[in-house]
């Protein structure tokens, strides 16, 4: 399991977990106004990953999102050679 | 339904009750005389201590449907709506009609009292819980939001009449004289009590501190009062007093500061002006700033509306400004400053910016700084509902400030968190941007169009000038574009202007 981020207001936590399946589950404090905005950004960006895909957004802006995904993926890679 | 001054679609009626759509500040005017409360006689007795809340209510009738009203000076420090509200409930009275200035996530025990009967409606400012509750449809009637000046401007037409008021005492003495700066729970002023012990028809005073007769100083006098109940106690300090309040450190918050000064430099500043002051971490950063730059250039300020804090303590005992007008008392420095300082006066709220009234404070102010959690490119305000809907505050003097100032700047970020704060349209319209005038961020401000006097004076200033919609496209890019609330078509609360016609409406949330 990898994680990349914080829990802190404005940031976004994002886990992987080795998995035969590729699931995603989101939770966030902006749900009601950017929940479709960041389900999209994660399923865009994670198309490849087989896995469980945890996101705990905390009201994180779109590109700290990416780039906190971006580095889950690379400790996700790092970690399955 | 009709269409108002500020595009908004408003019902005619609330709760069978008419009012009119908002037609622009100051354009609907008044009709009617004052309205009264109900002449009584007290027995010959030198007390009117009562032993227990139950026991006052019985004295005082209260029956189904009544309206009780309450006062917020102990913030979310009060114990008083809950121990009455309690107590109603436990005897069975129903339909109830709470008319609180304003009511703070302390008061969370009232949301099952919303669903059981005891409670048909609630009108004023809910923050928190309650107007989470209201606004997925917990409230059998619909809510009325006022600002603080709406509100009395209700009571004294007679829009609302007040059955009984239960009033806060820090300190009172056994005959009804009542003041605010003494006691365990001391607050400082009483000023929003004062309109309710004027008109409703029975009053209690609930205290913790029971002194001698005749209490003194006196905010609100004896002749006012029916009876006094003496209970262990009103609140708690620590959420009525908020402690030493600090500047904001953020610094796109300070940098908002520094832009809102630099405004009211080129714009205002000059001797003998004045100015309303908040207890928001930007309004204080505001207010510490603007009294450096007067003392280093010598100017002093005639009066300070507050919002007291330290801060405008300071400036008062440094001999910065003449005279403080105190609504509002938020830490102790202030308490203590309204005991003792001659020029620092305890002002009953309908002096504050009641537009039917002969004239309040408000409209003395040369400079207001608010705040707000949503603007648009129409310059209007929201400060009742998130962006996704939900109600969760109230107006406070936000309109009559607004209205009253010269100046009016509105200091916010360009968003929050990932929520922008400038947008195309407002949630909902508290404040409508015919009286905003500037509108600050960490970005850069944005003048409305006109207020060319404003757009002159900035001329050659560092801070950089956009147009307003140049200020929300760079949020929306930043931020992305939000996903539209998901309401239905129940009105769950009306947002009244200060003059008592609606500005707009708060529609339920789909869960």
């Amino acid at each position: 399991m990898v994680k990349a981020g914080t829990l802190e207001k404005g940031d976004v936590m994002v886990t992987i977990e080795e998995s035969g399946e590729r699931e995603i589950i989101i939770k966030s404090k902006l749900e009601r106004l950017y929940g479709e905005a960041i389900r999209k950004t994660v399923e865009e960006m994670t198309t490849d990953i087989v896995g469980k895909i945890y996101v705990e957004d905390m009201g994180a802006l779109d590109w700290v999102i990416r780039a906190r995904i971006e580095a889950a993926i690379r400790k996700f890679r790092g970690e399955e050679q | 339904m009709p269409i108002n001054a500020v595009g908004r679609e408003v019902p005619s009626e609330i709760n069978g009750q008419k009012f009119k759509p908002f037609a622009g500040d100051m354009k609907t005017p008044p009709e009617g005389r004052r309205a009264g409360s109900l002449l009584r006689m007290v027995p010959e007795s030198r007390s009117k201590v009562v032993n227990s809340i139950e026991e006052v209510i019985k004295k005082v009738g209260l029956e189904d449907g009544m309206t009780v009203s309450f006062h917020h000076h102990l913030r979310n420090g009060d114990f008083v709506v809950n121990m009455v509200m309690e107590t109603i409930r436990k005897m069975g009275i129903k339909d109830i009609r709470v008319f609180p200035t304003a009511l703070f996530p302390v008061h969370e025990p009232l949301v099952p009292m919303l669903s059981d009967g005891t409670i048909r409606r609630i009108e004023g400012s809910m923050n928190g819980p309650l107007g989470e509750a209201t606004s997925y449809g917990a409230m059998r009637e619909t809510a009325v939001l006022r600002s603080h000046s709406g509100r009395v401007r209700a009571v004294e037409s007679g829009e609302v009449h007040i059955d009984v008021a239960f009033i806060a005492a820090p300190t009172a003495d056994p005959y009804g004289n009542l003041n605010g700066v003494d006691g365990p729970s001391a607050c400082g002023p009483l000023a929003y009590g004062m309109v309710d012990a004027y008109h409703a028809d029975h009053t209690v005073a609930i205290t913790d501190h029971l002194v001698p007769y005749p209490a003194h100083p006196i905010s609100i006098f004896q002749h006012q009062i029916d009876y006094v109940v003496p209970v262990n106690k009103i609140g708690d300090p620590n959420g009525i007093m908020s402690g030493t309040l600090r500047i904001t450190t953020s610094p796109s918050r300070l940098k908002i500061a520094r832009y809102a000064l630099e405004v009211i430099d080129k714009v205002a500043l000059k001797d003998g002006f004045s100015f309303q002051a908040g207890a928001g971490g930007i309004s204080l950063a505001v207010t510490k700033f603007l009294g450096d730059l007067m003392k280093k250039r010598g100017i002093r300020a005639s009066f300070i509306n507050g919002g007291v804090t330290k801060y405008v303590v300071d400036m008062l005992h440094e001999g910065l400004v003449d005279v403080v007008f105190d609504g509002q008392a938020f830490d102790l420095d202030a308490v203590k400053s309204l005991k003792e300082d001659a020029n620092h006066i305890e002002t009953p709220l309908a002096m504050y910016g009641n537009p039917y009234s002969s004239g309040g404070i408000v409209n003395m102010l040369d400079v207001g700084v608010l705040g707000a959690t949503e603007v648009d490119i129409d310059f209007n305000v929201n400060v009742n509902t998130h962006s996704d809907g939900l109600l969760l505050h109230g107006i406070g003097g936000h309109q009559e400030v607004a209205a009253g100032s010269a100046l009016t700047i509105v200091t916010v970020p360009l968003y929050r968190y990932r929520v922008p704060v400038i947008k195309e349209r407002v949630t909902t319209v508290t404040t409508p941007g015919e009286v905003i005038d500037v509108v600050v961020t960490e970005h850069g401000i944005a003048i409305n169009p006109k207020r060319d006097d404003i757009i002159e004076a900035m001329r050659g200033s560092k801070v950089p000038v956009y147009d307003i919609q140049d200020l929300q496209k760079k949020a929306e890019r930043i931020c992305g574009k939000p996903q539209e609330p998901k309401t239905t078509d129940d009105i769950i609360a009306a947002i009244l202007w200060r003059d008592g016609t609606i500005i707009d409406v708060v529609y339920r949330v789909k869960k």
